[in-house]
């Protein structure tokens, strides 16, 4: 008669690794982000002492401008400064109303886009609130004059106006 | 005769860990992955609503500036109270555009830094400046022209990443 095979199911010992798991969940929640924090550069304009060398006149620039963003309570209005004549930085400037009594952000980031293929060396924005325009749209405002995320799983980018310099309107 | 007490089978208890385990490893891949390296420098305060941003910049040392709905702190202790957007019960001079307790503790933190060094990214401080989403312009313009008065022209919105 053949015998009756007791072959018993093989039972890991899995102590070991539950202490090991027990010891690894205590540090990671206290090294656990639940929010993600980021940040903006920006600066504030300054006053520089002594003039520049009237010898030493620096070249003319004409792929670079300093774009101004005032964020007025009607909506967008860009300017801008640089070696270029006037009536063609004239052409840079307009307004983008509000839609819908909301800032039209997404139009806001297209222009800066175009003004930034045009003048390719451009890096500084000059952002000039209005005082009771909300710290929110000020942020807003630098991140569609910033950059255009090209892919967001990817995070790729394209670089726009990187250096924002945020003044108010006297 | 007597009856023979039965012999009592002893055997170990196993318990079924499994399902534990499975448990355990979910909850371990999930931390894994909100795992951050993210500088401990940053308080972030209860009543503070920061902007979301598509920004990339990470945190990095820098001196806490925090204006809140109701108050305005330099790393955590209260310098002057907010309502409706207004610094109260601090003197503020309207000419210079600066509020005065914070100009002279910013001005003092710099003599501080001049004399001994204190920031350990070597690259020049900058103030990390946390504001509520929907305090006005003018407040948050206040405070960095205070800042920009004392020395420190340069800062770091801290902001949610979207």
């Amino acid at each position: 008669m053949p015998r009756r095979s007791e072959e018993d199911p093989v039972h890991l010992n899995m102590v070991p690794v539950m202490n090991l798991f027990l010891a690894m969940i205590p540090f990671l929640l206290m090294c656990a982000a639940f929010f993600q924090v980021s940040v903006i550069n920006a600066s504030v304009p300054a006053l520089s002492e002594g003039g520049a060398d009237p010898a030493d006149e620096p070249k003319k620039e004409l792929k670079k401008i300093t774009l101004n963003l005032q964020i007025a309570k009607s909506g967008f209005v860009l300017s801008a400064q640089g070696d270029q004549p006037p009536d063609e930085l004239q052409k840079i400037g307009g307004t983008i109303p509000k839609e819908q009594g909301k800032y039209d952000f997404e139009k806001l980031a297209e222009r800066c886009k175009k003004i930034h293929d045009k003048y390719n060396k451009s890096d500084t924005v000059i952002i000039l609130p209005e005082k009771d325009i909300l710290y929110d749209v000020v942020v807003h405002a630098m991140d569609a004059a910033r950059e255009r995320i090209l892919d967001k799983r990817l995070d790729t980018r394209e670089h726009l106006f990187t250096n924002a310099v945020v003044s108010s309107i006297l | 005769m007597g009856q023979r007490p039965r012999r009592v089978k002893e055997k170990a208890m196993d318990l079924n860990l499994t399902s534990m385990m499975d448990m355990f490893t979910i909850i371990l891949v999930f931390l894994i992955f909100s795992f951050s390296n993210q500088d401990q420098n940053l308080k972030l305060d209860q009543d503070l609503t920061l902007p979301e941003s598509t920004a990339a910049i990470e945190f990095r040392w820098a001196i806490n500036v925090n204006v809140t709905p109701t108050e305005l702190k330099v790393e955590g202790n209260t310098v002057a109270k907010v309502k409706n957007g207004k610094f109260t019960g601090v003197k503020i001079d309207k000419e210079k555009k600066r509020v005065l307790p914070l100009f002279h503790l910013l001005k003092k933190f710099k003599e501080i830094e001049s004399q001994e060094k204190v920031n350990p990214t070597e690259s020049e401080t900058v103030i990390s400046f946390q504001a509520d989403k929907n305090l006005p312009f003018e407040t948050v313009d206040l405070v960095m022209k205070t800042s920009a008065q004392a020395g420190y022209p340069n800062f770091r919105f801290v902001v949610m990443k979207k």
